[in-house]
């Protein structure tokens, strides 16, 4: 045991004051002439022992009462605890939750994040000048760790936003643990702070830390974890959240009205009523609506807007409500509106009898207004070509989707063709029929960039093609994971149960990625650097699983009849039954129309994502932003301005300005909080703007400015819109019990102040200090000598308080 | 030694207004305001009697017998004086006088009140005898009815007090035998001392058919307690007797002390039929001893 203030220990020297007024009152008596000494000896004689052991009791009170007192002024501390060099210098890994969720303000007013970022200061301020920091910050666990001193670290820590997405806790640990591993000194601590949010500590978060608890146990000398929780009382917050916009059609195409939901969600126990939800497109209010919603639900607003001009739009949803989670009360969706969709109908088996061609039903489906003769556009042009034309077509239209409706045997050169605009992002899809070459059909396809298989191997043809007798299969439904049929079920759950299909081709789904040994030249020579992992994820992030092909639609035997892969840039598209109804039902449907328009707005308009989630990578095709492409540039990061793009002179002839390899073009990033910095493209055949991570939410917007034309420099922008799930918005807390067990993995202690926290790692390191221990004696002695006195002594009466000695 | 030298005239008019009156008949010889028990020729006749051999015959009602043709003797009540005997403690325990008795000692307490009843008795034709006592008989004076007597009784009070220990039992059971006649026994102690040794005592008396009043008198001291401090408690009975306390530690002890040997006293006065008067001696005598025969009148 140590004093840290041992001068003040010679205090208890002080003992000696009740004890010399016990010796010097012992000697001051009075003598009294006493008449009724009959009553008087019984009872001294009765209790002399006991007013002797009373006595000898207070005295000892009143001598421990000032010793002490001047040990607790000593401040002891008591080294048994101490299980770390109290002076040795040390690395501290902090974990700091970022998300949003920590925004949540208490009811003082106070965000977690400022709690937390006082917490972290004050345990900053506690460290020596040789103590190492590492901070982590849950938004930026994939960049490189940094280590620095307090000073610098309470610096960033001072600039901290809370407008990450959520926080896994076992990713975290596993980050600080790693982090710790490259710090210098051996004495390591990890401080994890945070809200830890219910969903931080799910089944799988649990299973990670209960795998990294086995090696992080076998460590000679593993760091010392705690964990902040400054969550506590989630549930009692009241938070009111646009949790969702969604548009309801796969594609929105310019000039045609768009219907769009937003989902708003109460998480109090009173219902809201009439809150003013405000619809913005780029900044511009376009609607106005008063919402209720009930105690814990959500409600769903609609808007039906149409937006005339191409390019990526921001619609922004805000609610005007005072809670405990502002940063939810708005949500921004980038909505990328595409053009009239060029779809190259290519016939295998034409017919001058009306619907008897095997396209007829198919452009139909794709352009209902055309074929109905109404001026409402149709978000498709289609145009049928024969499979002569094919070549020519590709070189000449700009076809976003080519689809083979029982074409036979195609061409070398016509499958290179084919192969090319796949490879470059076009479309393909393929229907099936008794003219198809399965042979062909089934070798790669090959073209200067690369080669591919199709998604499924084509096989024999199962069921009867003709005869009155014939027995039809049931369709069976579609696979739940491509949601661009989902609004199919709208009103009929099962959409294909009306469907028979007589006959059909069997389709051996191929689970390779489906590139063949002739990989594209970029993929060849891709060095496996972040970026291009970050392209290949984002890609991946699009409707289709990476190059493994997805079974669309299937029938009740579980054989596919529809099946989607990635290939290359592009999409293919398999159905292994025709488009007309020699095989099925399916053109004489209801659902057939919506099914083909909803397939080829998501196939020909979703080829970029331009939302993304918070932490997620972005990635821009840098040919999107060459001038004459058209893609928007309205920006609005805020929501409350919409600026104009400077059109290049070559934009408005209508055709993409030709720009030489040779000339330069600065590409340029801005993030949300206004800061741009240059943007280096990254791939030689595709060159793509990559940005590997998002650490803040709202609109990324990418720029491009050519040279000089025309004495003007054209510039040309578009953006993403990056957001925060809508789990931030759920303020619940985590389960005691599991967020206990989960510290009890690596031996940790969950501390709700900061103090605890410090206090037990003073303990750790130095020992424990017991003047509180004391003081609480002090008080219990002050108490007990009251209490021995008065029991020592009757109660006397005041008025004769003049009779009393000394 | 004057009357006046020992109660002031205030009290004396005050307690010359009250009457001592016996509450059962007591033997005397002068005649005076109580009724004697024997039947002899007083003017009061009070009842005839069947006569039996050895009767004498003057006493034969021969009126009766002129009536009745049957022999009776006819009987009168005789009124007779009051035989008060005064025994007064001067012990050492008597000579404790505390602040708020003025220091006045229990033991001139005692002295004026027993002048005082004294004074009173002769007023009223009855006779008054005193005895003073420590841990034996000390004084006394054999009961009288003179007037002349009461200057007798003030010269034996006005002996100062002894500093010898109590004995109430002893010196009762002694001076038991001597009061052969039956009377008023006023005992005016602080009746410190064995209880049980009393107890016998004033069932002697009560067997003798005495009917005894107890004035206790106390110092507010002894009640209360009101010490606080260390203190030596010098004993008035007993020289080498000291005590040495923390007044204050044990004034609980004391008070359930005193209050048990008061509970005893009173007991065993209620047994024997003893009226026993608590008296303080912050409280002028005068007052509570017209407050107790005021109370004794009305009892009558």
């Amino acid at each position: 045991m140590t004093l840290l203030n041992g001068i003040l220990a010679l205090g208890a020297l002080a003992f000696t004051v009740p004890l010399a007024i016990h010796l010097l009152f012992r000697n001051r008596f009075r003598v009294m002439d006493w008449g009724a000494m009959h009553l008087l000896e019984a009872v001294v004689r009765i209790n002399r022992r006991r007013l002797q052991l009373m006595h000898l009791l207070l005295l000892i009170l009143r001598c421990l009462i000032p010793i002490l007192l001047a040990f607790c002024l000593a401040r002891p501390v008591l080294t048994g605890f101490k299980v770390l060099p109290g002076d040795a210098p040390r690395t501290l890994v902090i974990a700091m939750d970022d998300s949003q969720s920590m925004a949540a303000r208490d009811a003082s007013g106070m965000t977690r994040m400022e709690v937390a970022k006082r917490s972290v200061e004050a345990l900053l301020e506690s460290l020596s000048r040789r103590d190492e920091v590492i901070l982590l910050r849950s938004s930026r666990l994939s960049l490189p760790v940094v280590s620095s001193g307090s000073q610098e670290t309470a610096k960033v820590v001072r600039k901290m936003r809370a407008e990450s997405g959520p926080v896994d806790l076992g990713t975290l640990i596993n980050a600080a643990i790693e982090a710790s591993n490259e710090g210098v000194y051996p004495q390591r601590q990890i401080i994890v702070v945070g809200d830890f949010a219910s969903d931080s500590i799910g089944d799988g978060a649990f299973e990670t830390l209960s795998n990294l608890s086995e090696t992080f146990n076998r460590q000679s000398l593993p760091p010392a974890i705690g964990f902040l929780n400054l969550g506590k009382g989630s549930e009692q917050l009241s938070n009111l959240s646009v949790d969702k916009i969604e548009s309801n059609a796969a594609a929105v195409v310019a000039g045609r009205g768009g219907s769009y939901n937003a989902t708003v969600r109460n998480a109090s126990d009173l219902p809201l009523r009439d809150i003013r939800l405000t619809w913005f497109l780029d900044g511009v209010e376009v609607g106005q609506s008063l919402v209720t919603v009930a105690a814990r639900s959500s409600t769903v607003a609609r808007l039906t807007h149409r937006i005339d001009q191409v390019g990526v739009h921001v619609l922004t949803v805000s609610v005007e409500h005072a809670d405990a989670l502002m940063e939810d009360n708005r949500r921004s969706l980038a909505i990328d509106v595409i053009d009239e969709i060029n779809v190259l109908l290519v016939n295998g088996d034409p017919s001058q009898e009306p619907l008897e061609g095997e396209t007829d039903y198919l452009a139909i489906a794709l352009s209902p207004f055309a074929f109905g003769g109404e001026d409402q556009p149709d978000a498709v042009q289609t145009s049928v070509c024969l499979r002569q034309q094919l070549q020519k077509r590709l070189e000449s239209d700009e076809a976003d989707m080519v689809v083979l409706a029982n074409v036979s045997k195609l061409t070398g050169s016509e499958r290179a063709s084919l192969s090319q605009f796949v490879q470059r992002g076009g479309t393909l899809v393929i229907f099936d029929g008794d003219q198809v070459d399965v042979e062909g059909y089934n070798t790669s396809w090959t073209s200067p960039e690369g080669a591919w298989r199709l998604p499924a191997t084509l096989g024999g043809v199962i069921g009867e093609r003709d005869g009155e007798n014939r027995l039809p299969q049931p369709a069976g439904t579609h696979h739940a994971i491509y949601s661009p049929w989902e609004s199919l079920r709208t009103g009929n759950e099962q959409p294909f149960s009306e469907v028979d299909v007589f006959a059909y081709r069997k389709l051996i789904v191929n689970r390779d990625s489906g590139a063949d040994s002739l990989a594209t030249a970029d993929q060849s020579s891709a060095t496996k650097d972040l970026n291009q992992e970050v392209a290949a994820s984002v890609d991946q992030s699009a409707n289709t699983q990476g190059g493994a092909p997805i079974t669309l639609w299937s029938l009740g035997n579980g054989d596919p009849l529809a099946v989607l892969a990635r290939r290359g840039s592009g999409k293919v598209v398999q159905f292994s039954i025709p488009c007309d109804t020699a095989w099925s039902s399916l053109p004489l449907r209801l659902v057939f129309l919506p099914m083909m328009q909803q397939l080829v707005l998501d196939l020909a308009g979703n080829q970029q994502s331009v939302n993304v989630n918070v932490g997620d990578g972005l990635v821009v095709a840098s040919k999107l932003l060459k001038p004459g492409v058209q893609d928007l540039s309205l920006v609005d990061t805020g929501g409350a301005s919409v600026g104009a793009t400077a059109k290049s002179d070559s934009e408005t002839n209508g055709k993409p300005r030709e720009i030489n390899e040779s000339e330069s073009v600065e590409y340029r990033l801005q993030y949300p909080d206004g800061e741009q910095e240059s943007i280096d493209p990254s791939g030689d055949l595709f060159p793509r703007l990559i940005l590997p991570v998002t650490l803040a939410k709202g609109a990324y917007i990418f720029s491009a400015e050519t040279p000089l034309v025309d004495a003007l420099p054209a510039q040309t922008q578009t953006l993403r819109m990056v957001s925060v799930p809508a789990s931030e918005s759920l303020l619940r807390d985590s389960d005691p019990e599991r967020l206990a067990a989960a510290a009890d993995l690596f031996d940790a202690t969950v501390y709700e102040e900061i103090a605890a926290l410090t206090n037990d790692d003073q303990q750790r390191r130095f020992g424990r200090e017991i003047w509180r221990w004391l003081l609480a004696a002090i008080l219990l002695l002050l108490v007990l000598e009251l209490f021995v006195q008065q029991r020592a002594v009757a109660k006397f009466p005041s008025k004769r308080s003049s009779m009393e000695t000394a | 030694m004057r009357i006046l030298d020992l109660v002031k005239p205030k009290d004396l008019a005050r307690v010359n207004k009250l009457q001592l009156l016996a509450r059962q008949v007591v033997e005397g010889f002068c005649s005076g305001r109580h009724r004697s028990p024997h039947k002899g020729f007083s003017v009061e006749f009070k009842e005839h009697r069947t006569y039996v051999r050895g009767d004498e015959l003057r006493n034969i009602d021969w009126k009766a017998f002129g009536k009745s043709d049957r022999l009776y003797i006819r009987e009168y009540e005789e009124e007779t004086n009051l035989r008060c005997t005064l025994l007064v403690d001067r012990s050492g325990s008597m000579q404790y006088a505390g602040e708020r008795s003025g220091g006045r000692t229990k033991y001139e307490y005692a002295q004026q009140l027993a002048a005082s009843l004294a004074y009173l008795m002769l007023g009223q034709q009855d006779g008054v005898g005193l005895v003073t006592f420590d841990d034996q008989p000390r004084d006394w004076l054999p009961s009288r009815s003179r007037p002349s007597h009461l200057r007798a009784v003030l010269q034996a009070l006005a002996e100062t007090g002894s500093k010898r220990e109590t004995d109430l039992g002893g010196v009762f059971q002694r001076i038991a035998p001597k009061l052969s006649r039956r009377g008023l026994l006023v005992i005016l102690s602080d009746g410190m001392g064995d209880i049980d040794s009393l107890a016998r005592s004033l069932a002697l008396f009560r067997s003798a058919r005495h009917e005894i009043l107890f004035f206790q008198i106390l110092d507010p001291d002894e009640i209360d307690f009101p010490f606080s401090g260390r203190i030596q408690f010098r004993d008035l009975e007993r020289v080498s007797n000291e005590q040495m306390v923390d007044a204050k530690a044990i004034r609980e002890a004391y008070l359930r002390r005193y209050q048990e040997h008061s509970e005893q006293l009173k007991e065993i006065c209620r047994k024997q039929r003893v009226d026993l008067v608590k008296m303080t001696t912050d409280r002028p005598f005068a007052d509570s001893l017209h407050q107790y025969l005021s109370v004794r009148r009305r009892g009558r």
